[in-house]
């Protein structure tokens, strides 16, 4: 059985009445307010660190641009716009409809969040595959220059990552279709989702820095 | 209904784990088990190192470390001695211990937990080596300056796949806990009511999650480098990212050290002071201080490790030892107060204490004379505060919940033994950098005129912490085995914390259903032996 997103506990006792006389007086036991289950947590952790990780790699790509000034992109190095706002506009209309999984999730909406996690998966996996045409098609070496060095090391990563979440949202859709979900129990449904939001604002900073202001 | 005390002495010993259980169980006591024990085996990795360096360091025509062997011992000690010993020790105690002590019957995440160990196992395995591999990698030696050139080859690349797993493992451990400590505490255990060590336990993980990213970022853009054969880290923009991704002095999970020793003196001082933590919130608060503050060792200036520190680096020290300091008033304060029982774990952990105050007084006496990052001073003051600390705190630590560990008493004897070595060592080893080896260069191991003699100094210094460290090793695997005085569910009779409720060795699942008192304070087993209260 899939694990639920509400406290399982049993309901606290109530409060200590006075105690007798020799005995000491005890505070009342706080009442359980447990608003996310582990995996929301673990989620949550998780994709703190991440940020650290891609915030770390922009901020290498960042200070090295800064610092080389002019002659930091390769010579014949031809990134088009279009292919990085592509991916840009995939994350996002991935991550909205992997939203759309968690919504219909908590409205026990069986029917939809199938077909919206469907969606989010195949979205997903296409800006995957076309983050790393666009990381190896650009025909410089891995070695030739500083510039190369980080592209490959920002857009590799990114790939690995979203290849992941990719796995994940597929696997949401076997647990889906086993009828796994209900409006309290949708929470590796909202951890992927999560993670969506975070590839894309991730690849909405790398789309800023690497091709827009290049 | 009545509240009365329902100590489950009476309950049958868990069974002896028969060794295929060690590979199959997700049990969080086997996990964390397996985590102490390897990173001991580690910790032997790093014993190796220092006495190498220490005896490459006596002079006698002795220099077996030549051609920059040196080096690669120095880093093989650093990252031995950090991320495959003291990090995943303390760790592996959080996961033991955690669910015990907020009432839970195993963790969030069993078998994530231990996915993490297989991955800890074998990412340390290809550190260690990564090191017997075309005679060791230089590569590594981007933790101790910025490497001209990606040197080493295979072996450093298997160095940086090794420590990527190694990272990635303390990375998913440390969620691990996070999320059973928010969300599988008793009913009634609210965060501020929560075990001093699970409190350290949560803020040390969150440290960990966020600061071993960096790291790792660090360790990619080295991969890359490493197999493009390029020149990544030559320019200032790239030395400045080498700092503070790889640098490892530098890094806030080194400092994350201090906030798990922080919780384990704790406990270990209430347990043995028996008497409850000055102002408990208030010291939750502080420990929560210490973790947030780490970060800031982020706004530190220093590039060229020749150059004097930076006065952002005398601000970033103060900040994150000041509630240390105040950590330390308090526990004074609760021995003062209190009925302390002598003990091998209460001398351990003032041992912490005399390491913490050489540690401070040596960073009073930094802002005095001048010293520059690149000396051996920063190297033994890095020493004192971030190895000699942590590891009375583990011992400690360990001294104090081995019985329900295992079981079994440890031998005191052998423990106050095991002091008298740690402290020797650790003077010995770490005093002559504030002294005679002050203007040295750090990671020098030949010396010559007065230099030598502190030198030899520092190196018996070295062996006797060595010593110490055996001795521990030998107490623990005597307890393991089944030597020792048997414990009782509360082992030393003053157990506050529900760990104490379970029988030691706790079995599967650690508790009964109706075992867990309603929580009202932050001892509430303590509450059932001195209260009765109706509800």
């Amino acid at each position: 059985m899939a694990s639920t997103a509400v406290a399982t506990r049993p309901a606290a006792p109530p409060p200590a009445a006075k105690a007798g006389a020799g005995t000491r007086t005890l505070p009342a036991v706080a009442p359980q307010v447990q608003k996310w289950g582990p995996i929301t947590m673990a989620t949550a952790v998780v994709v703190a660190a991440e940020t650290l990780l891609f915030a770390t790699l922009t901020a290498a790509w960042l200070m090295s641009r800064s610092a080389a000034g002019t002659g930091w992109i390769p010579k014949d190095t031809d990134i088009d716009l279009y292919r990085g706002s592509t991916i840009a506009l995939t994350m996002l209309l991935t991550a909205l409809m992997s939203q759309w999984a968690v919504s219909a999730a908590r409205r026990d909406d069986g029917a939809n969040t199938i077909v919206a996690t469907a969606f989010a998966t195949l979205l997903g996996a296409a800006a995957t595959v076309l983050a790393w045409f666009t990381m190896v098609s650009v025909h410089f070496g891995v070695g030739s220059s500083l510039y190369t060095m980080l592209w490959y090391a920002l857009l590799g990563t990114f790939v690995a990552v979203a290849a992941l979440t990719v796995a994940a949202q597929a696997v949401t859709i076997a647990w889906g279709l086993a009828g796994h979900y209900s409006d309290t129990d949708h929470q590796p449904m909202t951890a992927v989702a999560v993670q969506w939001w975070l590839l894309t604002l991730v690849f909405a900073v790398y789309w800023l820095a690497i091709w827009v202001l290049q | 209904m009545s509240v009365v005390e329902t100590r489950p002495d009476d309950a049958p010993p868990a069974r002896r784990p028969a060794a295929a259980d060690w590979f199959t169980s997700a049990d969080h006591k086997r996990v964390g088990v397996a985590m102490l024990w390897t990173s001991l085996a580690f910790a032997a990795v790093t014993a190796v190192a220092a006495v190498a360096l220490g005896i490459e360091s006596v002079g006698k025509g002795i220099d077996f470390l030549d051609g920059g062997r040196d080096l690669q011992y120095q880093t093989l000690l650093l990252s031995s001695v950090f991320y495959l010993f003291l990090l995943p020790a303390f760790l592996g105690l959080a996961v033991y211990l955690v669910p015990l002590q907020i009432g839970a019957r195993r963790s969030a995440f069993p078998r994530l937990h231990q996915f993490a160990y297989w991955l800890y196992l074998g990412g340390g395995v290809v550190v260690v080596a990564s090191y017997l591999t075309s005679g060791g990698p230089y590569g590594a030696q981007a933790l101790l300056g910025p490497p001209a050139a990606a040197q080493g080859g295979q072996a450093s690349a298997l160095w940086i796949l090794g420590m990527g797993a190694v990272v990635l493992a303390l990375v998913v451990t440390a969620a691990g806990i996070v999320a059973t400590v928010t969300t599988l505490r008793a009913p009634g255990m609210t965060l501020d009511r929560a075990p001093v060590f699970t409190w350290s336990a949560f803020v040390g993980s969150i440290v960990l999650a966020l600061s071993l990213p960096v790291f790792g970022a660090g360790l990619l853009l080295h991969g890359v480098n490493l197999a493009s054969g390029g020149d990544l880290w030559t320019s200032n923009a790239m030395q400045n990212v080498w700092q503070h991704t790889l640098s490892i002095w530098m890094r806030p999970e080194i400092l994350a050290l201090l906030v798990f020793t922080a919780g384990a003196v704790s406990e270990v001082v209430t347990g043995f002071g028996r008497k409850r933590l000055l102002a408990y919130v208030p010291a939750l608060g502080l420990i929560g201080a210490i973790g947030a503050l780490t970060f800031v060792v982020w706004a530190s200036e220093k590039v060229r490790p020749d150059a004097p520190l930076a006065p952002t680096q005398t601000v970033q020290a103060v900040l994150v030892f000041a509630p240390l300091g105040l950590l330390l008033l308090m526990w004074l304060g609760t021995l003062a107060s209190g009925r302390p029982r002598p003990s091998a774990a209460l001398v351990l952990a003032a041992g912490a204490v005399v390491m913490l105050a050489v540690g401070l007084a040596g960073g009073v006496s930094g802002l005095i004379v001048d010293v520059t990052g690149g000396t051996a001073w920063a190297q033994g003051h890095g020493e004192v505060l971030y190895v000699a600390v942590p590891v009375f705190a583990l011992s400690a630590a360990a001294f104090y919940w081995a019985p329900k560990i295992w079981g079994r008493f440890l031998n005191e004897p052998l423990g106050y033994l095991q002091f008298l070595a740690l402290i020797g060592g650790f003077l010995l080893s770490t005093v002559p950098a504030y002294t005679g080896l002050r203007d040295a260069k750090r990671y020098a191991v030949d010396f010559t005129g007065d230099e030598l003699t502190f030198a030899r100094l520092a190196a018996a210094g070295t062996i006797l912490v060595v010593v110490g460290l055996v001795l521990f090793a030998v107490n623990l695997v005597g307890a393991a085995m089944g030597r020792g005085k048997v414990a009782a569910a509360d082992a030393w009779e003053d157990g506050a914390t529900l760990e104490w409720l379970a029988p030691s060795p706790p079995p599967p699942w650690n508790f009964t259903d109706d075992q867990i008192p309603p929580i009202r304070s932050e001892q509430p087993v303590a509450d059932l032996r001195t209260t009765e209260v109706s509800a």
